[in-house]
Parts: structure tokens; sequence; C-alpha cells
């Protein structure tokens, strides 16, 4: 029993993998970039500069998603956020309601769903990797379709 | 019993469905945490579990200005959550969370402090929304 739990322990740490996940902006423009990964279905938002490129990871592999966001609605969502906060929670705190602090909660666990809507309408790839694998996406401008264009790639 | 979750979850990882690593988190459980920095100047994000019996340092992160980052497939335990921001505005704070099975905290940092919510759950008070005197945050 003690020999079996041995192996299965052994083989569980060999199977902690880590995928690894970097996007390159070939554009001369930056663009705002939001990143799904298989263990954060809620995301990441990177601000990547023409040229540049920005790396992430995952603990286990799974679907990446990397989209385009409209950058000004992506802004004034934080901004909008961030005044709905200071002035709930800083400001007029003591004369706060239940109700008020319930939609103030339901307006921070809404900003996932806002940003999903936002990237309804951007440019946007998919890719599946395995646990040690590693993903290449890559944003580049379409100078035809004025707008940005997104592909994914994936190394086992 | 054990040979029937064996067989299924065998066949979950050679068909491709699920990732062995990604069964293993899922069987022990894990959770997450969201830092979106509202400010214009990068905050800085450190982990530290606290279940172990010398606190073992995760990871630290820059979640950049108007950025949204975190930290994934954390296992089930008591962290320390330390934020700061490199301008010292807002002033800087430690969480000290418990993370269950399906948890996703969400930090947001504002010029004012920094706000937290545990997506899910209800507050009744505002002071469980501040990281300062969050019940979330063992305060």
């Amino acid at each position: 029993m003690k020999q079996a739990l041995t192996i299965l322990l052994v083989a569980t740490m060999a199977l902690t993998g880590c995928t690894t996940v970097d996007v390159f902006n070939i554009s001369e423009s930056s663009a705002r970039v939001r990143i799904t990964l298989p263990d954060t279905p809620a995301g990441y938002t990177r601000y990547i500069r023409g040229g540049d490129v920005t790396s992430t990871f995952s603990q286990y592999g799974g679907t990446v998603t990397v989209t385009v966001l409209p950058d000004q609605q992506y802004r004034e969502l934080l901004t909008d956020l961030a005044k709905l906060i200071s002035d709930r929670l800083w400001v007029e705190r003591e004369t706060l309601s239940a109700d008020d602090v319930s939609r103030l909660v339901s307006r921070l666990q809404d900003v996932n769903q806002e940003l999903e809507r936002q990237a309804q309408v951007g440019a946007s790839c998919s890719v599946r990797v395995s646990d040690f694998g590693s993903v290449t996406a890559t944003v580049s401008w379409d100078s035809g379709l004025s707008n940005y264009m997104v592909s994914c790639s994936a190394r086992e | 019993m054990v040979v029937v979750v064996g067989i299924v979850g065998f066949f979950l990882i050679r068909s491709g469905i699920i990732s062995a690593t990604r069964l293993e988190a899922q069987i022990a459980g894990e959770g997450t945490v969201t830092v979106i920095n509202t400010t214009e100047s990068p905050v800085r994000v450190e982990v530290i579990e606290r279940s172990t019996a010398d606190d073992s340092f995760l990871e630290t992160r820059a979640v950049e200005p108007l950025g949204i980052d975190g930290f994934g497939a954390l296992g089930t335990g008591d962290y320390a959550v330390g934020l700061r921001s490199d301008t010292g505005i807002p002033p800087p704070a430690t969480c000290n969370l418990t993370i269950s099975r399906g948890d996703d905290y969400q930090f947001v940092v504002v010029s004012q402090g920094i706000a937290i919510s545990l997506d899910g759950e209800e507050a009744k008070v505002a002071d469980d929304l501040d990281v300062e005197t969050s019940r979330w945050c063992g305060k």
C-alpha cells in the first residue's frame, strides 16, 4: 500500500506542469489584449506596445484565448469602476445601506461579464495546449480592414 | 470506487478532455486571486502560502497600470496577499485570506484604498469590501 502511494505521489509530482503563453504585438501601435488561461478563465489584460511582447503562464494546459480589446471602452470600464468604488466605499461609506453595498458587490462581480462583452467585438484566437506546452500569439494590424488580427499556435 | 474513478480519469486525460495536472488540481481543490489595478502606477502583488509550517513565498507579480492580473490554481488553504503600489498611493495592504474550493477573490486597487470581493458571496456592510476591515481578510 505504501509503495502504491509513493508511486502515485511521484507520478502526480511528475505530471505537475506549466504552460507558457507569449503574445507578440508586431503592429506599429499599442494594443490592449485579454488573455484567458486554463487556470484563470476570468483572464488577464495586458497593454502591449508595438513591437513588444508580453508573457504569462498557466499551471496546467487547456484552452488559451487571446483577444484584442477596444482600448477606449476598456479604459472607461476601469475608470468608471474606480470612481464608483472611491465614491461609495471611501466618501459615502457611513451612509451606505445594505442595498447600496449589495449593488456595489454586483458591480464588482460584473466586471468580467463586461470584459466578455467587449471581447466579442475584437479580433480573437483560441488554441488548445498540453500541460508542458507553450502558446505563441501574434497581434498584427490589417491596414486593408483597418483592424487588428490575432493568430495563435501551440507547441507541445 | 477508486478503480472506477481511476478508469474515468485515465480516459478523460487520454481523450484530451482534461489535462492530468488540471484533473489533479480539481480533485485537490483550487481557487484564484484576481487584481484589477485602476490606478496609473504599477501594483506589486505578493502571495505567501501560510498553510505550511514555514510560510512559503509563492510569487510576486506586477500588475500594470489599468491592468488585470492575478494568480490561478491556488490550492485550498491560508494565504497572505500583499499589495503595494510603486507610488505608495494607495498605502500598502495585506489580506490574510482562506481559499476554499472554487473561491475567486477579486481585489480592486483605487487611489483611496483597496476593495475586495469574493465571487458569489454577499456583503451586507461596506467594511466587508475594504481590505483594511474586511472579514474575508480575517478582520
